[in-house]
């Protein structure tokens, strides 16, 4: 009998109306223990409230027929359900365990035992959810918990939050709509809202703010929330969630707000989705405005990509230097605009302390574009040994063919026809164009004209001066001084030095790391004269120029034998990458500098957006 | 008006400004997924395991050498190099390795590396295709150098990685969620008619949880989120097991047309990279755990999994390394104490797999290394 009413005084179960994936028929427990708490102890107010919070939280739910009826296992548990209530979980444990010393045939009721568990289980998951364990709460998480906890806010948020993150965002909306549907709580409501803002996408939260109610006046109860519902609705362009404009009457409030409070947080976004849509003078103005409001790091990109669509190439230049140290896409973007600037078509003189900067840059960063630019500039203002140097440093951080055929023109103007031989004979096979100088001596037509001390077509007099003072402004530093122009051999170029054996293996490094001259027994290079000769067909490489008369090439390491039509890596990107959109949208009219702000960072918005969702 | 804490501060201004100061305050706490903050540098603390390795797999130049397979070359083989390298704290080795990598990988017009490089063949690149599982790995090793020694070209590296990465290798919005291609060319639905083909196996759980540190503006949890869905749904034949490439044409993974219906070298590193990125839950482990408890001493099979049996069975003691890390992540097993030297004959691939699976489980599950 006893075990009867307990079970009959926790597992009364419900047909109660449900919300969202929470399917209405299904069957869910509801908690009657303190109903039939109360109850027990005649409280009768009490057990009213209880009963109008449980029908308003179940509203299929009704009171049970023997509410009044019902003994409860008065003095057995009691103790116990009262630690239960105050959350003590250790203390219940431990009383437990207490009482089984002094009664070893007793134990808790299933009931106690279920519920200690679920609270266990909701401890665990708050707990995990400080240390952004989303998956491992997403494991924990159930219907039943949930129904057993249906209107613990905070337990509500934060599993909505973990399924969101685990790609089970219909049922963290479930989640959000049924707290609007139940809780009564403005306050309550509103963080709802809120926390609806920071996990799910902004089409999902609009969805959510049609549950709301409305005031006295007709306003929406959430209109206190419109600056952080316009925040979700930059946020959500700017992550490209919608393409459409923000609405102007919203914008403008915010501006409002933004120019009138000190945070800088609304004044970046304000900027980001300025720069988004193209209004440089208004991302300028809120890029700076951030700036003088102590901008998180990442602003400075904003402002340099916004300086650089503006044309304004020195200003964007000295905040993407300036910030080098703590924006890496500053770093980069610096790197990416001198490289347009020093492999233009006609070569710009450019001040000493400028070019400085950039070899300072290209040297921190290690980086292969900024050397073969420092090389193309060199070798079209004719400083051919220093060219070499730079191309060097490149080949040996990204040995792409135009770093590889920097190097080959450089070292047939060096007249060094050994290092010549070696480096096309290397890359035969793979670079067309690199294979090509070999038959064929192509480095006075490529780079353009030579502008320089070795310049051929002599300026006339009148333009001497000018010209010098402008040759002197583009001494290209050079960083190794490895190779001068003197001692150069004067063999000429013979095509017999083709095919030759050489060392497959691009021996440069840059700085020349220690431990390099470390022994290894592996892989020994095999000897130059057992190397093949003839090379063979490279997947995804274009015909070799030699192929034109009748040579062939061995097979592909994957029996391929025909030359690809067009070089795989030039081809289209796959379909429904971001690379192949951005092919669809470039404007094919684009000026140079806008296209060098879209191929370097399209997307540098939504970096801050993602954290904004957080 | 003090049950929530916003509440409280709405007085203040805004009420999302403030959930957004505070989820900031913690995004550096811990990142996605589970223990994703925790730094590669120092996990592999074996340094007599690692000099053995770098004796018998890595040339004075810094190449990793395949030595099961032509002495060969693989962007993933030096990605595994400097990752080990960063976990035995060994800069002039990542250096060296690293070194080479770019020196002879890097020859495509982008930041991907060349996949295939073979030493005594004319010209050495085999081909110009890039491998995903590669170039995730080498911008992953750049990502925990950069955090590990103090110098920004490592960081500028990760990040022109990661970006290419981003845009040319992922296709975040499918409506099977965000796939990896396996490679830039050849393996979308437009290159093949059960396409797109995937490689599960290249789906590097710990490499995305520490990407975003260096390419914020994507979206690198999706690839978690639809990797693990992949991975539960890729369960081919009595064995459940998944296929080294799976096919998606049909919405749903099949064994891919071309390749093996096996369970084979690819896709043993999937149960590798669940446990390393702190996946070890038993719905990720335990059909590979059931295959392989049936292993008895013949060695480590590699599935046909139309019949569900093993199709050959592999000698090489190292591949034990990654069930000792899946019994560890979903049971607590202790790391067997074999595994933790090398076995002095292994190959390059099971000895590489064997110090990842050591460090993963330094980095993920230290109490089962503790006796």
């Amino acid at each position: 009998m006893l075990e009867r009413l307990i079970s009959s005084r926790a597992r009364s179960v419900a047909l109660v109306l449900c919300f969202g994936s929470l399917s209405c028929a299904q069957a869910q427990e509801v908690d009657e223990s303190a109903l039939r708490y109360y109850a027990a102890q005649g409280q009768t107010q009490r057990v009213e409230a209880e009963a109008r919070r449980l029908s308003g939280l179940f509203p299929g739910w009704s009171m049970p027929e023997d509410i009044w009826s019902a003994r409860l296992p008065m003095g057995d548990e009691e103790s116990l359900w009262a630690l239960y209530a105050a959350d003590d979980l250790g203390g219940l444990k431990r009383a437990i365990a207490q009482r089984q010393t002094m009664e070893p045939s007793w134990r808790p009721s299933d009931d106690l035992l279920r519920k200690i568990k679920r609270k266990e289980v909701r401890e665990q998951i708050l707990s995990k959810a400080t240390k952004a364990q989303w998956f491992a709460i997403c494991d924990l998480a159930s219907e039943r918990l949930m129904g057993g906890f249906a209107d613990d806010a905070a337990l509500s948020w934060t599993i909505a939050e973990a399924y969101a993150r685990c790609d089970r965002k219909a049922e963290a909306q479930s989640i959000f709509s049924r707290l609007l549907q139940r809780s009564t709580d403005l306050n309550e409501r509103r963080v709802t809202i809120l926390k609806a803002l920071g996990a799910l996408p902004m089409a999902d939260v609009e969805q959510l703010l049609e549950i709301g109610r409305k005031t006295a006046t007709g306003a929406s109860e959430f209109s206190e929330l419109a600056n952080d519902l316009t925040r979700g609705r930059i946020a959500a362009i700017l992550q490209g969630e919608r393409e459409d404009s923000i609405d102007a009457a919203q914008l403008t409030e915010f501006e409002t707000y933004a120019e009138a409070s000190k945070e800088r947080g609304a004044v970046e976004l304000l900027a980001w989705l300025a720069l988004h849509e193209n209004r440089l003078e208004s991302a300028l103005k809120w890029f700076q405005v951030a700036r003088a409001r102590g901008a998180d790091p990442v602003s400075a990109h904003g402002l340099a990509q916004t300086l650089l669509r503006l044309g304004k190439l020195r200003e964007a230049e000295d905040v993407a230097f300036n910030s080098r140290e703590t924006v890496t896409a500053n770093m980069i973007l610096f790197i990416d605009m001198f490289e347009s600037q020093l492999t233009k078509a006609t070569l710009q003189p450019i001040e000493p302390n400028r070019l400085l900067r950039y070899v300072k840059v290209t040297l921190e960063a290690r980086s292969g574009e900024g050397a073969q630019a420092l090389g193309w500039y060199a070798y079209k203002s004719c400083q051919f040994a220093t060219a070499l140097d730079w191309f060097r440093r490149a080949s040996a951080w990204l040995p792409r063919e135009t770093t590889i055929l920097g190097q080959a023109v450089s070292l047939q103007r060096l007249k060094k026809q050994r290092d010549f031989m070696e480096l096309v004979n290397r890359y035969d096979g793979l670079f067309p164009t690199v294979v090509g100088l070999a038959f064929k001596d192509e480095s006075e037509a490529i780079g353009g004209s030579c502008v320089g001390p070795d310049n051929r077509a002599q300026p006339r007099s009148s333009e001497v001066a000018s010209l010098r003072e402008k040759i002197s402004m583009m001494q290209v530093p050079q960083p190794g001084n490895v190779y001068d122009q003197t001692g150069a051999s004067n063999h000429s170029l013979k095509a017999k030095d083709f095919p030759i054996a050489v060392a497959s293996e691009n021996p440069l490094r840059f700085p020349d790391p220690a431990g390099s001259k470390a022994k290894s027994v592996v892989a020994r290079p095999q000897d130059l004269d057992q190397r093949p000769l003839i090379a063979r067909r490279v997947s995804g490489v274009v015909a070799m120029p030699y192929e034109q008369s009748g040579l062939k090439l061995s097979p592909s390491w994957n029996g391929e034998s025909v030359p690809s039509a067009a070089s795989t890596v030039d081809s289209a990107p796959a379909q429904g990458t971001l690379a192949s959109q951005a092919v669809r949208n470039l404007p094919s009219a684009a000026s140079a500098s806008a296209m060098l702000a879209n191929s370097v960072d399209v997307i540098g918005g939504q970096a801050v957006a993602q954290r904004l969702k957080r | 008006m003090t049950k929530y804490p916003f509440v409280t501060m709405q007085a203040l201004g805004s009420l999302f400004a403030l959930a957004f100061v505070m989820l900031i305050m913690t995004a550096n706490v811990a990142a996605e997924p589970v223990g994703g903050e925790v730094p590669l540098h120092g996990m592999l603390q074996q340094k007599d395991a690692w000099h053995a390795y770098k004796a018998r797999f890595v040339t004075a130049q810094g190449r990793v050498v395949d030595t099961a397979n032509g002495l060969v070359s693989h962007s993933e083989g030096q990605g595994y190099g400097m990752l080990l390298a960063v976990a035995a704290d060994d800069r002039a080795s990542f250096e060296r390795i690293w070194g080479w990598t770019r020196a002879n990988l890097f020859i495509r017009n982008d930041e991907l590396a060349a996949w295939r490089w073979e030493p005594d063949k004319r010209p050495a690149v085999a081909d110009v295709n890039n491998a995903s599982d590669g170039d995730l790995l080498i911008a992953w090793a750049l990502v925990e150098a950069a955090a590990a020694w103090p110098d920004p070209s490592y960081r500028v590296a990760a990040r022109r990685m990661a970006l290419d990465i981003g845009r040319k290798l992922v296709m975040f919005k499918t409506p099977m969620g965000s796939l990896l291609l396996p490679g830039a060319s050849g393996f979308a639905a437009e290159n093949r008619p059960d396409g797109p083909v995937l490689n599960l196996s290249y789906y590097v759980f710990p490499a995305f949880a520490r990407l975003p540190l260096v390419a914020p503006e994507f979206d690198w949890n999706s690839l978690v989120t639809t990797g693990l869905r992949l991975i539960e749904s890729a369960h081919f034949g009595p064995a459940k097991l998944p296929s080294d490439w799976v096919a998606l044409k049909s919405g749903q993974p099949h064994p891919a047309a071309g390749f093996p219906a096996e369970f084979s070298y690819n896709a043993i590193r999937i149960p590798l990279y669940l446990a390393w990125a702190g996946f070890d839950q038993p719905r990720y482990h335990f059909s590979f755990l059931q295959m392989w408890g049936k292993r008895g001493s013949r060695g480590f099979p590699l599935v046909d999994l139309a019949k569900g049996q093993a199709a050959a069975w592999v000698e090489e003691a190292s591949y034990e390394g990654i069930p000792a890390l899946s019994a560890c992540a979903m049971k607590g097993s202790s790391f067997p104490s074999y595994l933790r030297s090398p076995q002095a004959l292994d190959h390059y691939y099971p000895a590489t797999l064997q110090l990842l699976a050591l460090t993963a489980a330094r980095m993920r599950y230290p109490s089962c290394l503790k006796d």
